[in-house]
C-alpha cells in the first residue's frame, strides 16, 4: 500500500510544528443505537493547519463545535454515509482503523488490514522502545475501529456503494477523504497526491455516472443526460457496440455542376438571402449544404460515434473548400469518412486516391507521366502528402508512436525526395469521369466530382518505380495494379499503425497519450485479433474501452484535449438541450470560423492544426494550435451569444430552418439552489468533476442575481461553467 | 496554506485587472498614462514579417531580364505555354550592384515607386541551412542538412524557427523578443503581435504574444454595469486564474488571461474610427491589407502601447502552386504588393518608416522546372523581399542562382536551388538592427556561428 510506505518514511526530523488538534475522547466511541444502520462521517477542515479530519461520532463532532480540538476546524459539508459496525454492514466489510500521531498532529485511517497491523505492530514495538529511553512516544497509535467499508474490485465499486477518494499531502502528513469528485479535483489542483479509491461505502455510484459522460466526451458531438442514462442503463462496452452497428446518417449526394456558375446561380449582394438566385449559389458553389448537414447530423443523428470518428478522419485525410468549394464533390467525399469510419482503413486511402475532391484537391487528377521534351515532371504533391499525412509519416516510428533514432542519435526518415518522385508516377494518367459518367479517351481537364477518377492509360508512366522499404513496384504494369501495389506498399509500413493509431487517440481522447496506450491500440490496428491489418472498428473499439480512456477520475497533468470548435458548439447544444439546425453556428455572427474552424475548410492539408502542436510546456496539445487571445475571446463570446443572448430566430432562406433555442426552464427550476443548478452543469459538463472552488465562485455569481430572476440565474451558470477552462479542456 | 506557485502566476498582474477600462489595465501594469507619453517617440523600431504560406514561386517574383539569363530561365518553365512569364511583361529593374538587368512580376507595379526611392530590396536565393552547403557537400553524409527538405509543416517551421537540424519550440521572433525585452524597460506588454493567429515564428520562452484579429473587436461582449454582470466577470476572470493539475486546463487559462491583459489596451486602438491611416489601405481591401493596417494602427498608438520595440506576423496563404501557378500568383503578388504600398506609404506618413522594416519568409522557394498542371513543385531556396527606410533597397542581396537545370546550384536536374544564404544569416542582419545585443545574437539563432557572415548589410 501506497499509504503504508509513506507512513513509515515520516522521519521525526520532518516535524515542525506540534499542535494538538483534536482531543480524543472516549465518549466518542460509545456504541450507537442498533437502529443507525448507517451514520455520517462527518469532515472538518482546520483553517490554520490546511488538515483535514473526519469524525464518525456525532457526539465527537459536537465537541470539535465547540471547541474541544482547538479553535481553528470548522466544517466542510463534505460528508458521507458509513456502516458503523460489521453487522450494519455487507458481507466482506472490513473494519476501518483510526489512527493518530502526535508527532505528525493527524490522523489515519484504512481499512487495510495488513495496513491496520503494521500501524499496530510497529505501535507496540516503538512504544516499548520509547519507554525503554525514557522517552514519549510520538509515533502512529491505533484509537478506534470507526466504521465499516468495503474495497474496491477490479477499481470499482459495488452496487449501492460508492467510492472514497483520497488524496495525500506528504509535505504535511494529511490526508483528505472524499466521495466528491469535485473535492478530489480541487486537492489535485493544490498538488495534494491523487491515490484513489480505496474504500467503498454506502451511497449511489458517481463514479459510473461520471465515467458515462466522460465517454460521451470521447464518442460523441456532447454529452446527454439521456445518452449517459442509457450508458449506465446497459454499460459502457455494450454501449459502444450499440453505436458500432447504429445505420449510419448521411450527406446530401447532389449531382454534377458546372464548374463555374451560371450567371443565374452567382450571389448578389443587392438581393436578400432568401433570393433564389442567391440561394442557388449558396447551396450549389459553397459548401453551405455540406456544412449544414454535418451540423444537423452532430446535434440529431443517433450515429454519434460514427460521426465523431468520421470528423476526425477528415482532419486527418483533408481536403478542403478553399480549392472544393462545389457541395456536390465535398458531400461525397465527407461521405467516404462516414462509410468508412468502421472498415478498414486500406479501402479508406484507396477510397480517397481515387475521389476527384482529393484528385483537385492534391494534383493527382491529370498529372501525367513526365515529358522530357516540354520538360514536365509527374506532379508530386499527392505522392507527398500521402506518405507525409495519410500513411506514414516523415520518421520511422515505434509501435508506441515515438520516433526511432538511428545509433548516432539522428532522425531517420521514413521516404525520401526520389521516393516522392517515383511513387508520383504510380499517380499518373487518371483523370475525371465525363458528365454523366463514363471514361474520357484524354485528361479531362472538365472537373467531375460526381464519379470517382478513371485512368487514361496512355498518360501513366508505366517505367519501374521503387517505394517504401525498396519495393521495386516493375515496369510494363497497369495502372490499376501500380496503383494497388502502392497502397498496399504504404499500408503495410510498420508506421501507419501508430501513426494512424494515436491520431485517432488525440482527436476521441487525450492529446499527449502515454506511449503504452498508442502501442496497445497500434497493435490492434495491426491485427484485430482475426489477422486483419487496419480493422478501423476495432481501433476505435479498443481506443474507448481502453483503461487510459475509462474510469471517472483521470490525474495525470497531460491526460485530455481542449475541446475544438466544433465540440465546443456542439456539446454547448446538445447538453443545454437546445433546439437547433445549427446555422447560426455556421453562419451566424458567432461562429465556428470566428473560433479558428471554418468547417471544412482547413487552410492546408495539414488540418486546422497539427497533431505535434505543443503547448508551452512541451505537451502535445494539437488544438491549442488554433487556440489565441483573439479565438479564445471568440468562444467566450459565443457562449456570451448563446447563453446570455436571446434565442435565434429560424433562417427564412433555409427550408425547414428552426433556428436555435435553449429550453431554460429545467435549468431554471433549480435557480432557487444555485449549488444544486452548478452541480447538475458540472455532471453534464465536466462529468461531475467541475472543482469545488470553481463552483464557489460559480455559485456566489449566480446568488448575486435576484432569486426571483431565474432566468438570468440560469443563464450565469451556464455561461461560467462552460467558460471554465476545467470544461473546455476534457479531462 | 502550501500554495504550489506555477509559471502561470507570473501573468497575474496582467490577468487580474479589475476593470474593463484601459485605465484600469495601465494601472495593472505599472504604466500610468504619464509614463506612456514620456516614452520619446524616436526610439522605436518593429519588424513586420509578411509568411507566405505555401512556399511562394520566387522564381517568377524576380526574373532574369537579359540576353543570357531569359531564355534560360523560360526554358526551364517551358516557355510562355508553360509557367514562364513573357519578357514583355516584366517590370524591368536594374539593381544596383548587379552588372545585368532583371524584371519584377507586373503585379509588382504598386512597389515599383518604393523600389526606385531604394527602399524595397530583395535577398536571393535564402534558404533553411545547417551550415554552408556546396553541392557536392549534398551527398556527403558527414555535412548536416536540414530535416525533411521540400515539407511544407517541417519548412515552415524551420524557416520560423530557424532551426533546422532540430525540433524547436520557440521561433525567432519569439527569442527576438526574449533577449530585446530590456529595450522596452519597465513596460511588460506582450512585444510580440501576431495578426495571423498562432505561429511559431512569435513563439518565445517568456510569454510575449498577443494575437489580435485582422478585423473586429478584441474583447468580452455581454457585459454591464449592474452588480449581478459584474459579479459574472468577476467571476469569470477568477475562474481564469485558478490554478490546477492539468497541463492543457493551465494552459487554456494562460491564453484567456493573456488576452484579457490587453484587450483594454489594444480594443480602442483597433476598432476606434481612423482617419489618418484607414484611408490609405483602400486599394488593399484584403486579409492582408487588413492585417497590416491592423499593424500600422498599433505602430500609431506606439506611445499608448509604451513599448520601443514590437515584432508583427502577418500571413497570406494560397502559395502552393503545383497548378494554376499563373493565375493564382496574379492574384496573389497583386493583394500582396497592394498591402505592402499602402503599408509602406501608413509609415512614411507617421514618420516612422526608417523604424519599421517589413520583410517576407516563405515554407521554400519552388522548382525552376514545371509540373504537370502548370505549376511547380517544393523546392529549397529562394528569393524574398525588405522594405523600409533603413533598407538600403533598389539592390539585390546574396547571390542569384545559376538556372541551368542540373547546374552548380540545382540539387538534381529540377531546379531545387541550394541556398547560398542562410535564414539564420537573415534574421540576424533583421535583428542586430533591432538591437539585438552581439552576445545574445547566438541565443537567437543558435547556429549563426556556423556562417562566416551575420550581416549581409541589406540595412543600415
Amino acid at each position: 500500500m501506497q499509504s503504508s510506505a509513506h507512513i513509515n518514511k515520516i522521519s521525526q526530523t520532518s516535524l515542525t510544528t506540534i499542535y494538538i488538534a483534536v482531543v480524543l475522547m472516549s465518549a466518542a466511541f460509545v456504541p450507537l443505537s442498533a437502529a443507525a444502520a448507517v451514520v455520517d462521517s462527518i469532515e472538518f477542515y482546520n483553517t490554520r493547519l490546511n488538515h483535514y479530519f473526519r469524525t464518525e461520532a456525532a457526539s465527537e463532532a459536537t465537541s470539535i463545535d465547540n471547541g474541544s480540538a482547538g479553535p481553528d476546524w470548522v466544517r466542510t459539508g463534505q460528508n458521507y454515509k458509513v456502516w458503523r459496525t460489521a453487522a450494519d454492514a455487507p458481507a466482506g466489510a472490513l473494519p476501518v482503523c483510526r489512527f493518530y500521531s502526535y508527532g505528525f498532529n493527524t490522523h489515519f485511517f484504512t481499512a487495510s488490514t495488513g495496513e491496520c497491523n503494521l500501524l499496530k505492530n510497529n505501535e507496540a514495538r516503538d512504544r516499548a522502545a520509547a519507554l525503554a529511553a525514557g522517552q514519549s512516544y510520538t509515533g502512529w497509535q491505533f484509537e478506534a475501529i470507526v466504521s465499516y467499508a468495503l474495497f474496491p474490485v477490479n477499481g470499482k465499486c459495488a452496487a449501492g456503494t460508492q467510492p472514497v477518494y483520497r488524496n495525500y499531502a506528504g509535505f504535511m502528513i494529511n490526508h483528505r477523504f472524499s466521495t466528491a469528485l469535485s473535492a478530489y479535483q480541487d486537492m489535485n489542483d493544490q498538488s495534494w497526491i491523487p491515490e484513489g479509491a480505496n474504500l467503498c461505502v454506502p451511497g449511489t455510484s458517481l463514479a459510473e455516472a461520471s465515467d458515462a459522460y466522460r465517454l460521451l466526451q470521447q464518442a460523441s458531438f456532447g454529452a446527454t443526460e439521456a445518452q449517459a442514462n442509457r450508458i449506465q442503463s446497459i454499460g459502457v462496452t455494450a454501449w459502444v457496440d450499440e453505436q458500432l452497428a447504429m445505420p449510419k446518417s448521411s450527406y446530401p449526394q447532389s449531382l454534377y455542376v458546372s464548374y463555374t456558375a451560371p450567371t443565374t446561380c452567382t450571389n448578389d449582394g443587392t438581393k436578400p438571402a432568401t433570393d433564389p438566385q442567391n440561394i442557388c449559389a449558396r447551396d450549389n458553389y459553397t459548401l453551405f449544404p455540406i456544412q449544414y448537414a454535418f451540423m444537423q447530423n452532430a446535434l440529431n443523428g443517433d450515429d454519434q460515434l460514427r460521426q465523431r470518428v468520421a470528423f476526425a478522419l477528415s482532419q486527418i485525410l483533408v481536403t478542403s473548400g478553399v480549392e472544393i468549394f462545389h457541395p456536390y464533390g465535398m458531400g461525397r467525399y465527407q461521405q467516404l469518412m462516414l462509410d468508412n469510419a468502421f472498415g478498414n482503413y486500406k479501402d479508406l486511402l484507396m477510397a480517397v486516391t481515387l475521389s476527384p475532391a482529393m484528385g483537385r484537391y492534391l494534383d493527382m487528377a491529370n498529372s501525367k507521366k513526365p515529358d522530357p521534351a516540354r520538360g514536365i515532371s509527374a506532379n508530386e504533391n499527392y505522392g507527398r502528402e500521402i506518405m507525409q499525412l495519410f500513411s506514414i509519416g516523415l520518421y520511422e516510428l515505434n509501435l508506441d508512436g515515438s520516433i526511432k533514432r538511428d545509433i548516432n542519435g539522428a532522425l531517420i526518415p521514413s521516404y525520401s525526395q526520389t521516393t516522392v518522385e517515383n511513387i508520383a508516377r504510380v499517380f499518373t494518367g487518371w483523370t475525371y469521369q465525363l458528365v454523366g459518367g463514363g471514361v474520357p479517351t484524354a485528361a479531362n481537364g472538365n472537373v467531375n466530382y460526381e464519379f470517382p477518377m478513371v485512368v487514361v492509360a496512355v498518360n501513366h508512366d508505366t517505367g519501374a518505380k521503387t517505394v517504401l522499404n525498396g519495393v521495386v513496384i516493375p515496369a510494363g504494369q497497369t495502372p490499376d495494379k501500380d496503383l494497388n501495389d502502392a497502397i498496399n506498399n504504404l499500408f503495410t509500413h510498420q508506421n501507419v499503425a501508430p501513426f494512424i493509431s494515436k491520431q485517432l487517440i488525440q482527436k476521441l481522447v487525450s492529446g499527449d497519450p502515454a506511449p503504452a496506450y498508442v502501442a496497445r491500440i497500434a497493435a490492434i490496428f495491426n491485427d484485430n485479433g482475426q489477422s486483419v491489418r487496419g480493422d478501423l472498428r476495432a481501433v476505435v473499439r479498443a481506443i474507448l474501452l481502453d483503461p487510459e480512456a475509462r474510469g471517472e477520475i483521470k490525474t495525470a497533468a497531460t491526460y485530455g484535449r481542449l475541446k475544438d470548435p466544433v465540440l465546443l458548439a456542439t456539446s454547448m447544444l446538445r447538453g443545454l438541450g437546445a433546439t437547433s439546425d445549427g446555422y447560426a453556428v455556421l453562419r451566424g455572427g458567432s461562429n465556428l470560423s470566428g473560433m479558428g474552424l471554418n468547417l471544412f475548410n482547413s487552410p492546408t492539408v495539414f488540418n486546422y492544426y497539427s497533431p505535434d502542436y505543443q503547448i508551452s510546456n512541451g505537451k502535445f496539445g494539437p488544438e491549442f494550435g488554433i487556440l489565441t487571445s483573439t479565438t479564445a475571446f471568440a468562444r467566450t463570446n459565443f457562449f456570451n451569444t448563446y447563453i446570455m443572448g436571446n434565442a435565434i430566430a429560424a433562417e427564412p432562406s433555409v427550408q425547414g430552418s428552426v433556428g436555435t433555442s435553449i429550453n431554460w426552464a429545467p435549468w431554471q427550476a433549480l435557480a432557487a439552489t444555485p449549488a444544486a443548478l452548478v452541480d447538475k452543469l458540472s455532471t453534464i459538463f465536466v462529468h461531475g468533476a467541475l472543482s469545488a472552488t470553481a463552483q464557489k465562485k460559480i455559485v456566489d455569481a449566480v446568488n448575486s442575481v435576484a432569486a426571483t430572476d431565474t432566468l438570468t440565474r440560469a443563464k450565469t451558470a451556464a455561461y461560467l461553467v462552460l467558460n471554465a477552462s476545467q470544461t473546455q479542456v476534457e479531462h | 496554506m502550501a500554495h504550489i506557485i506555477t509559471r502561470r502566476r507570473l501573468l497575474q498582474g496582467i490577468s487580474s485587472a479589475g476593470a474593463l477600462t484601459a485605465a484600469g489595465t495601465l494601472e495593472v501594469l505599472g504604466l500610468s498614462n504619464a509614463l506612456a507619453q514620456t516614452v520619446p517617440a524616436s526610439d522605436y523600431k518593429a519588424l513586420v514579417c509578411i509568411f507566405l504560406f505555401g512556399g511562394n514561386d520566387a522564381n517568377n517574383l524576380v526574373v532574369p531580364n537579359d540576353a543570357a539569363g531569359y531564355p534560360l530561365y523560360s526554358a526551364a518553365r517551358g516557355g510562355t505555354a508553360g509557367i514562364a512569364l513573357a519578357q514583355t511583361e516584366l517590370i524591368s529593374i536594374n539593381p544596383k550592384s548587379k552588372s545585368t538587368a532583371f524584371g519584377f512580376h507586373p503585379q509588382l507595379a504598386p512597389l515599383k515607386p518604393v523600389w526606385d526611392a531604394s527602399q524595397l530590396a530583395v535577398l536571393c536565393n535564402v534558404g533553411t541551412l545547417v551550415e554552408p552547403l556546396t553541392k557536392a557537400d549534398y551527398s556527403d553524409i558527414k555535412k548536416a542538412k536540414p530535416e525533411q527538405l521540400f515539407s511544407h509543416a517541417d519548412q515552415q517551421n524551420q524557416w520560423q524557427a530557424a532551426i533546422s537540424n532540430d525540433f524547436s519550440r520557440t521561433g525567432w521572433g519569439g527569442r527576438l523578443a526574449d533577449v530585446t525585452g530590456k529595450l522596452n524597460g519597465v513596460q511588460t506588454f506582450p512585444m510580440v503581435t501576431s495578426i495571423a493567429g498562432s505561429a511559431l515564428f512569435t513563439a518565445g520562452v517568456s510569454p510575449r504574444v498577443v494575437a489580435i484579429p485582422s478585423t473586429g473587436s478584441f474583447g468580452l461582449s455581454g457585459f454591464n454595469t449592474t452588480a449581478a454582470s459584474q459579479a459574472r466577470l468577476n467571476a469569470l476572470k477568477v475562474l481564469s486564474n485558478l490554478d490546477s493539475a492539468n497541463d492543457f486546463v493551465r494552459e487554456s487559462d494562460d491564453v484567456i488571461a493573456q488576452g484579457l491583459g490587453a484587450s483594454d489596451t489594444l480594443n480602442p486602438i483597433i476598432t476606434a474610427t481612423n482617419t489618418t491611416i484607414t484611408p490609405i489601405f483602400v486599394n488593399a481591401k484584403t486579409s492582408i491589407g487588413n492585417q497590416l493596417l491592423q499593424v500600422a494602427k498599433l505602430i500609431e498608438a506606439r506611445n499608448t502601447i509604451g513599448l520601443k520595440r514590437q515584432v508583427f506576423f502577418v500571413s497570406i496563404g494560397g502559395f502552393d502552386t503545383h497548378t494554376g501557378e499563373i493565375a493564382t500568383h496574379n492574384n496573389l503578388y497583386n493583394q500582396v504588393a497592394q498591402a505592402m504600398k499602402a503599408f509602406y506609404d501608413a509609415t512614411v506618413q507617421m514618420g516612422v518608416a526608417s523604424q519599421v522594416t517589413t520583410f517576407t519568409m516563405t515554407d521554400f522557394g519552388r522548382t525552376l522546372k514545371q509540373a504537370s498542371g502548370g505549376g511547380s513543385d517544393h523546392g529549397w531556396g529562394n528569393h524574398q523581399l525588405m522594405m523600409g527606410g533603413a533598407v538600403k533597397g533598389g539592390d539585390f542581396y546574396g547571390q542569384f542562382p545559376n538556372h541551368t537545370l542540373g547546374g552548380p546550384d540545382d540539387l538534381s536536374t529540377n531546379g531545387r536551388f541550394i541556398p547560398t544564404t542562410s535564414v539564420d544569416q537573415y534574421g540576424a542582419t533583421l535583428a542586430k538592427w533591432f538591437g539585438v545585443a552581439a552576445s545574445d545574437l547566438s541565443t537567437v539563432f543558435p547556429n549563426i556561428g556556423r556562417f562566416s557572415n551575420s550581416d549581409l548589410g541589406f540595412l543600415v
